[in-house]
């Protein structure tokens, strides 16, 4: 397994690192360069995107990118605002949280209770 | 040298099936192909995921039933027995692959991310993270709580609700 896991490493991180590089030149064009200032990601951003891309659509078109590309981009905005709006979703990061730290916490509670009779068991010298 | 890479017959296919990935990293339209390269390995993460730990579940639940009804001295419980250590290589390898590439197909879709996708992040990881040290750590204390944490029906359940919900979500 030792032997395994050591080749396994090496190859999958060769891997990723050529794959990384060559995604390097998309990173620059897709997240790098939009002059974001990547203060919070979340519904503000979002809203912003949505505004852009509306207010975009109405004014030009700048040959290239155009209509579609951009009220596709609308589109994604408003959806993607609307599953930050949804109740449901911004309840189930905290459930999930809650859900980790009571397994986590049932594990330790289980391993206390082993450990002590354990204990119990143990002749008295 | 050709037999040390037949020897690792998991790796080689698995690490040049990513290699070939690159491929769909060139095109004319940049953004297109980064879109397809970053779903691509979305869809790898979730296959591995399954090959991983449907068949893994199967051959547990297997082996439980046969030591339960037919003991432990019986010659299939046995045979079962002797096939646990290259299932669990299997099993943890596979995973750790669908691990790397989910990490990566999140990074590559950061701008997209959502409470759902970040939910996703932490119970992989904790599931990650609990099945490393349960494999690989020598206190014996640490094996054991790492193994109620990893094989609790509750993170699995949680787990397969927010794969679908991610998919559902990301279509």
């Amino acid at each position: 397994m030792k032997f395994l896991f050591s080749k396994f490493v090496v190859f999958t991180f060769i891997s990723f690192t050529i794959i990384l590089f060559s995604n390097i030149q998309f990173f620059n064009i897709t997240i790098f360069s939009q002059e974001d200032d990547k203060k919070g990601f979340g519904v503000q951003e979002r809203e912003r995107a949505r505004i852009h891309a509306d207010n975009d659509s109405k004014v030009d078109d700048k040959k290239g990118f155009g209509v579609q590309e951009r009220e596709r981009a609308r589109i994604h905005a408003e959806n993607d605002s609307q599953i930050f709006n949804n109740d449901f979703a911004g309840l189930i990061i905290l459930v999930t949280i809650i859900v980790i730290v009571a397994v986590s916490s049932y594990a330790l509670y289980k391993i206390l209770i082993i450990r002590r009779k354990s204990n119990h068991s143990k002749p008295k010298k | 040298m050709i037999k040390k890479i037949f020897r690792n017959y998991i790796l080689v296919p698995t690490s040049i099936s990513l290699l070939l990935l690159i491929q769909y990293a060139y095109g004319g339209n940049h953004n297109r192909s980064l879109q397809d390269n970053a779903e691509l390995l979305g869809w790898l993460s979730i296959s591995c995921g399954l090959i991983a730990n449907i068949p893994f579940i199967l051959y547990v639940r297997v082996k439980r039933l046969s030591v339960k009804k037919l003991g432990g001295a019986d010659s299939l419980t046995r045979n079962l027995s002797l096939e646990h250590r290259p299932i669990i290589n299997f099993h943890v390898i596979l995973n750790l692959i669908g691990f790397f590439t989910g990490i990566f197909h999140g990074i590559l879709l950061i701008r997209g991310i959502d409470f759902i996708s970040i939910s996703l992040v932490i119970v992989i990881t904790t599931l990650t993270v609990s099945g490393m040290l349960m494999r690989f750590a020598k206190l014996r204390i640490l094996n054991q709580l790492n193994r109620i944490i990893h094989t609790h029906i509750i993170l699995t359940i949680l787990l397969v609700i927010l794969v679908i919900l991610h998919l559902s979500i990301s279509q």
